[in-house]
């Protein structure tokens, strides 16, 4: 929790230009730590939350530029609509890893031709514009900082139930599901529903944070996912480190807040997210948090070791 | 209607050549050395780029045409060399996701040389449309099947008469044994690259002239290529099968519902038959698919 | 018998009845027309010659397979066809051939996980650690513990399950299925693998588990084992069951002696 308080303290360190990059971090955030529950402790490696978010975007979107909701229940009807979509597709979580990831893949690209397609909803090609400003429960959020600090409240209390659950009787029957599925339906555990709670849950957490960030961009295209957003919400997942709750949040901090600060043109931060995949996929499959961890464990024995 | 039906065939049958062709690349890989193939699309499409760059300077669709393919086997080689035998965590899924990622980085790559618009290949056998049963097929169209005929006849007769082959096929059922016998997994898992690449490089030779191609389209194509592999259950003969049934299919549904839906139409297929299958099967490589710790680290 | 039927009047008072199981593959015959009973409290052993089909029947019995005909029944009630996790509510856990441990989770929470069918606290309570969350992570934990002492591995609680060798990872998956206080247990090659001395210690610990009153289907090679832990042998091999009775009698016969020609490690 130290590192919440770090990551809150930011924009007084570095001033607000860093804002807008912690911003998108925390918004799609959320969406990775619910990835690292699917695919880093369930094994269960989705490359289509993008998909789900942008369904959360666009529903909550819709509620609030068509039909003058409040943005409470805007949101909830975005994750709502996100959640239906998870339950609806849940029978694809029996599938097994390659064909799951190529199979969510799929889905993130029919997502998107379908946002294309039905252009009188949702804008088609050219974008959806008219969403409100955000106000929740009275507040103005509309400022940069008032929404940093929303969305990056709104991470680590996910992060915090993650950590929660995964502690509990379903994160160790995850955990055991991943190792090997038939033990873990010798012991008693229901595989099938345990994976589609799984894909609910992180399918839930995308529809919210592409909720949110409908809010925040004001402006959404079918380009800018499901399929971008999905490669990058992997990639954190890979980048991070796949098993510690932090580690999505740090792999989609170094994945976003990166180009933004050397000013790589366009082109390049879209090759940014497939680049990290590559090479931490290749090289450091366990990603920054563990070998941060086992750098910082090493150095303090070191410590120890001397005052000894 | 009746014409209409059969030009929506001809096309169907344009397009499911190619399909058949790209899933013919996927399954080589699959059944050489077990992973998900993406790249396969972005070497057509980079192949088409090839070509239409040396047309532009002067080269004749000959010289394009081996220019591409050599390109398409470069890269793959490259990729082989350079980043798959680089892996140290080697899981499978790792791998898959770093062949994901390079399908994505060539993409992005190519855009950012060759700008975003879409470039088609100079027509170079005459474009005047033939009439057959009725229907008006292009001479391209009529190559672009001929190809993928000689071409499945080729791997046909590769895979099961030539040791060579047939060392591929064994690999795939038990790379342990196959080691123990002297066959060489990492070489063989070579070879279906470049097999895949020539491949890629020959459809991007057939289709340049009948659909132009963006840079980021690559990905779209591979996908197409996996669920005709994915129909077939990875079988050469059947890879180019479903590959036709996918583009008639495809053709119909663009033709009598809309065009709109025509890739919302294939790529839902594949969700429903991966779910339909997802059942049992006895197939090795499915069985080896499923039974293979899929995670990330 | 027709295998339809929902509830099967216990016709034999054995705990577990199995009833002209066959199982085919595609066009392979593995086994079939196979009948054994277990009765409360013992210990069968199930050997035969590698191929003949044992795990198959394991996997039958245990509702990972789905048996072309015939039926299993436990307690009346017929379990062929059931899904494994149900199985394990109602009672039948087993083992893999492999232990399957999570090995970079101690000991103790690779067992712990075996007690958590018998936890009814709501979910979402773990979100915030409710006060019934909270008391039914100690009730598993007691449970687990209690089944490591079974197995003689209480000691190992601690430890990272990758630190333990073969044999000791062997024993905690049988505490891992013992956790969830099964009345039947069905082991899977249980001492595959194992060094003589790992043997010992799974023999003894298997001898104290029938003593105790556990009831236990055991599959395995090693002849000298099975014979000491058993109070029955069943032998299937040739796609039957070949011989049923006293371990000792069982393998003397001629019969079984040559479906095992070349293996014996009879005596």
């Amino acid at each position: 929790m130290a590192a919440g308080v770090i990551i809150l303290l930011l924009p007084v360190v570095l001033g607000h230009g860093v804002l807008p990059s912690m911003i998108l971090a925390g918004t799609w955030g959320v969406a990775a730590v619910g990835l690292g529950l699917l695919a880093g402790r369930a094994g269960l490696v989705s490359l289509g939350q993008g998909g789900i978010a942008a369904v959360g975007a666009y529903a909550a979107a819709y509620a609030s530029a068509r039909w003058a909701w409040p943005a409470e229940a805007a949101l909830a009807f975005g994750t709502f609509a996100g959640v239906a979509t998870a339950v609806v597709t849940s029978p694809i979580c029996r599938l097994s890893g390659f064909y799951l990831a190529t199979a969510t893949l799929t889905l993130a690209v029919i997502v998107q031709r379908l946002l294309v397609a039905y252009s009188s909803l949702t804008g088609g090609a050219n974008g959806f514009v008219g969403i409100r400003p955000l106000t929740l429960l009275g507040f103005d959020v509309s400022t940069e900082l008032r929404f940093f600090y929303l969305v990056w409240g709104i991470a680590l209390l996910v992060v915090a139930l993650n950590v929660n659950l995964l502690r509990s009787r379903f994160g160790r029957a995850l955990d055991t599901i991943h190792a090997h599925e038939p033990t873990a339906a010798a012991a008693g555990i229901n595989v099938a529903r345990h994976k589609a709670a799984a894909w609910v849950i992180s399918g839930g957490y995308a529809a919210l944070a592409g909720a949110l960030y409908a809010y925040y961009n004001q402006y959404l295209s079918p380009d800018q996912f499901p399929l971008p957003r999905s490669i990058e919400l992997i990639a954190a997942v890979v980048v991070g480190g796949a098993v510690a709750p932090l580690g999505p949040l740090v792999g989609l901090v170094a994945l976003i807040v990166l180009p933004t600060h050397l000013n790589l043109g366009k082109h390049l931060t879209a090759m940014l997210a497939p680049a990290l995949l590559v090479i931490f996929a290749s090289f450091f499959p366990r990603g920054i948090v563990p070998h941060v961890r086992s750098f910082a464990d090493r150095v303090l024995q070191r410590r120890a070791g001397a005052d000894a | 209607m009746f014409t209409d039906f059969l030009q929506f065939t001809a096309g169907g049958l344009t397009s499911g050549a190619i399909y058949g062709l790209l899933a013919l690349g996927w399954v080589l890989v699959m059944r050489v050395s077990g992973l998900l193939f993406f790249l396969q699309g972005e070497f057509v499409v980079v192949g088409v780029f090839v070509i239409v760059t040396l047309q532009d300077h002067g080269a004749s669709i000959a010289v394009a045409a081996v220019g591409a393919i050599a390109a398409c086997v470069v890269g793959a080689l490259a990729v082989d060399g350079l980043v798959i035998r680089r892996l140290r965590s080697a899981t499978p899924m790792s791998e898959v996701l770093v062949l994901l990622g390079l399908a994505l980085l060539a993409g992005h790559a190519l855009q950012q040389i060759a700008g975003p618009n879409a470039r088609g290949v100079k027509p170079f056998l005459p474009t005047k449309p033939v009439s057959i049963f009725g229907a008006f097929v292009t001479p391209h169209q009529i190559a672009a099947v001929v190809v993928t005929a000689v071409a499945t006849a080729a791997v046909w007769f590769g895979v099961t008469r030539t040791s060579l082959g047939r060392a591929m096929q064994a690999c795939a059922d038990n790379p342990e044994g196959a080691v123990l016998v002297g066959i060489r997994p990492v070489r063989l898992r070579t070879l279906g690259f470049v097999g895949a690449a020539l491949i890629g490089g020959v459809a991007a030779v057939v289709l340049g002239p009948l659909a132009a191609m963006t840079p980021l389209g690559g990905l779209l194509w591979s996908l197409k290529g996996f669920i005709a592999a994915v129909l077939a259950r990875w079988s050469f003969m059947g890879a180019v099968a479903a590959g036709i049934f996918l583009g008639l299919i495809e053709s119909y549904g663009a033709g009598y519902i809309s065009s709109v839906y025509k890739d919302v139409i294939s790529l839902s297929m594949l969700v429903v038959v991966l779910l339909l299958q997802g059942a049992v099967s006895r197939d090795s490589i499915v069985q080896r698919l499923r039974t293979r710790r899929m995670s990330l680290r | 018998m027709s295998g339809d039927d929902q509830m099967l009047a216990p016709d034999s008072g054995a705990l577990l009845s199995v009833r002209s199981l066959t199982k085919r593959f595609g066009g392979l015959q593995v086994f079939s027309d196979v009948s054994f009973d277990v009765e409360r409290g013992s210990v069968v052993g199930l050997i035969g010659p590698n191929g003949a089909g044992k795990s198959t029947l394991i996997d039958c019995i245990s509702g990972f397979l789905r048996p072309d005909v015939g039926a299993a029944v436990f307690d009346g009630r017929r379990i062929t066809g059931v899904a494994p996790h149900v199985l394990c509510r109602a009672g039948i856990t087993r083992t893999f051939q492999h232990a399957h441990l999570l090995q970079n989770l101690s000991v103790f929470d690779n067992v712990v996980v075996g007690a958590h069918v018998r936890g009814t606290a709501r979910l979402a309570g773990a979100l915030w650690r409710s006060r019934a969350v909270m008391a039914e992570e100690r009730e598993f934990a007691d449970a687990a513990m209690a089944a490591l002492d079974s197995v003689g591995c209480a000691h190992l609680s601690g430890s990272p399950a990758g630190a333990l060798t073969a044999g000791q990872q062997r024993l905690v998956s049988v505490a891992r299925a013992l956790a969830s206080q099964p009345r039947l247990l069905l082991l899977d090659e249980p001492a595959a693998g194992l060094n003589e001395h790992e043997t010992g210690a799974l023999s003894e610990a298997l001898t104290r588990l029938g003593a105790a009153g556990f009831t236990l289907l055991v599959i395995e090679h090693d002849v000298k084992l099975i014979t000491t832990i058993s109070h029955r042998l069943v032998v299937l091999a040739n796609g039957g069951v070949l011989a049923d009775g006293d371990p000792v009698a069982v393998c003397e016969q001629q019969a079984v002696v040559e479906a095992y020609l070349g293996t014996s490690h009879v005596h």
